[in-house]
């Protein structure tokens, strides 16, 4: 099953570049835009994990098993639209997975 | 703004949860895809704006998740409707003061005169009143050249009147009519001059007629100073409108008395006040009639116009009526005082007798008796004592054929 979805991936992402187009357009993969130090829009949401004003924690990708942790003070969520919401507040780190994986992004 | 809009319409409330449910129920609106606004964080709750049918939801879901919510500051159109369907009478009045501003457009709300001087504004409104035109009137049912020309009959002051409407403001133009002031006296009527006081002559000044008396002579009232019967040089004798002025100086005693007893007005704190109000030509009294049962008391009327933020003044008067009980109570005033109040009127009656003379020389004499400050005062005044006396040819005895002297 895992080999399948992941083999499905790998065919849009090939379609993705043989057509030049973005691979989110296929691909239902996640999307973050990250603006400035004060907001993250964040395309592909399936669920709020955590939310305080510190640490925002949120579940992404089709099987809502990935992490999106975005850090920092008086973090808000806002404008929840279909599938897409947005982290304002003062960022101090965006990371996937909790706050202590390797694949993070500081500001 | 469009989002505030369809806000308005759809109604909102603010919902207040605990901090602790916080993650639940914002995942929740995330999966819903409820908007909300205004999230706001106080002490252990958290609370924030959402639309009425997003509030059933939360209602429900807080419901199956067991924790505490609470709604308040309902707002928006439904709330409103709402809150109208409990009270029909306001709608409607709002309705009828729509129906009425519709209608009363139609109406003349205030009179604005211009071109009048000796003629007053308040002579002008009544007599427009009079001819069925004023505050109130139904001014599209009015005949204006027919109100023009009824005006100019119905008196002789105005020669010509215009009433322009501007709006709901009558704007009346007048031009006032001015009557030759020159003195035309009737046919077969003369005059004499004759002194309306004792005095002793200063000065004759003679326009018409022939002088009867000479600077320096002792006139008596009543005596004539310029007769209107002029001697021909033929011995027979003419009859002429005397005019002139014949300047004497006369003596006018004044006596001024204040009493250091009197009664005065003093206030017993107790009044009535009757209110009512004056809409164009409608006057709604707020008290119910009846009588004042103060045996003396201070009648004060006021009417006051409606003028909203002080921009336009509207066709409504507040009358307002003022009863206030008095009682007469003798008082006892200083000797000062009195002696100030009496030389206040002394003077207030010199300037009186003075008025159109010259003041020759005064004398006053000051004496308090009885309880009474007197003060008696005598003028010398050199001024014009002539008053015109009319007669006809007739009134002469025909043997006088002289003129009196």
């Amino acid at each position: 099953m895992h080999k399948t979805k992941k083999r499905k991936r790998k065919l849009y992402e090939k379609i993705a570049a043989l057509c030049e187009i973005p691979q989110e357009s296929v691909a239902d993969i996640p999307v973050f835009v990250i603006r400035g130090r004060h907001e993250v829009e964040v395309e592909g949401c399936t669920g709020i994990l955590e939310y305080d004003s510190e640490k925002i924690v949120l579940a992404v990708g089709k099987s809502g098993r990935d992490k999106f942790t975005v850090t920092g003070d008086m973090l808000t969520l806002n404008d929840f639209s279909d599938r897409l919401l947005y982290v304002r507040g003062n960022i101090e780190s965006a990371s996937f997975g909790d706050t202590d994986t390797s694949s993070k992004e500081e500001f | 703004m469009f989002a505030g809009l369809v806000d308005y319409f759809c109604g909102t409330c603010r919902v207040s949860i605990p901090i602790e449910h916080r993650r639940e129920a914002f995942d929740f609106m995330y999966r819903e895809t409820i908007p909300f606004r205004r999230e706001m964080i106080g002490g252990c709750s958290v609370s924030f704006t959402v639309r009425l049918g997003d509030a059933k939801k939360l209602a429900c879901f807080a419901d199956r998740s067991e924790f505490e919510i609470c709604f308040c500051d309902a707002g928006g159109f439904p709330v409103a409707l709402h809150f109208l369907k409990k009270r029909p009478i306001l709608p409607l009045g709002v309705l009828l003061c729509a129906i009425w501003l519709l209608y009363s457009q139609n109406l003349v709300w205030d009179i604005e005169i211009t071109g009048n001087s000796k003629t007053s504004e308040s002579t002008i409104t009544e007599q427009l009143e009079t001819l069925g035109f004023g505050v109130g009137t139904y001014y599209p049912s009015v005949n204006f050249n027919q109100l023009h020309a009824d005006y100019a009959a119905s008196q002789n002051d105005i020669s010509w009147l215009s009433v322009y409407m501007n709006g709901t403001v009558a704007e009346i133009q007048v031009r006032e009519l001015w009557e030759d002031e020159r003195e035309v006296h009737d046919s077969g009527v003369y005059a004499n001059i004759v002194a309306a006081a004792d005095g002793i002559v200063r000065e004759v000044n003679v326009f018409e007629g022939q002088a009867a008396v000479r600077a320096g002579d002792l006139v008596r009232e009543g005596q004539v100073l310029i007769s209107g019967i002029v001697e021909k040089k033929d011995g027979g004798v003419r009859y002429e409108y005397a005019a002139g002025e014949v300047i004497c100086e006369t003596a006018s005693p004044i006596h001024v008395e204040v009493s250091c007893e009197r009664e005065e007005k003093q206030y017993t704190d107790r009044e009535k006040v009757r209110k009512s109000i004056k809409f164009f030509k409608k006057t709604i009294n707020f008290f119910i009639n009846g009588g004042i049962e103060y045996a003396t008391y201070d009648k004060i009327d006021m009417m006051e116009q409606v003028c909203p933020f002080g921009l336009k003044e509207l066709p409504v008067w507040i009358m307002t009526e003022v009863y206030r009980e008095y009682e007469n109570v003798v008082c006892e005033i200083p000797a000062d005082q009195a002696a100030d109040e009496a030389m206040a009127q002394l003077t207030q009656r010199i300037r009186e007798e003075t008025d159109g003379a010259e003041l020759v020389s005064k004398t006053i004499e000051t004496k308090l008796e009885d309880g009474v400050y007197n003060i008696d005062c005598l003028l010398y005044l050199n001024r014009d004592i002539g008053t015109t006396i009319e007669f006809t040819a007739e009134d002469v005895p025909e043997t006088d054929d002289t003129p009196q002297r």
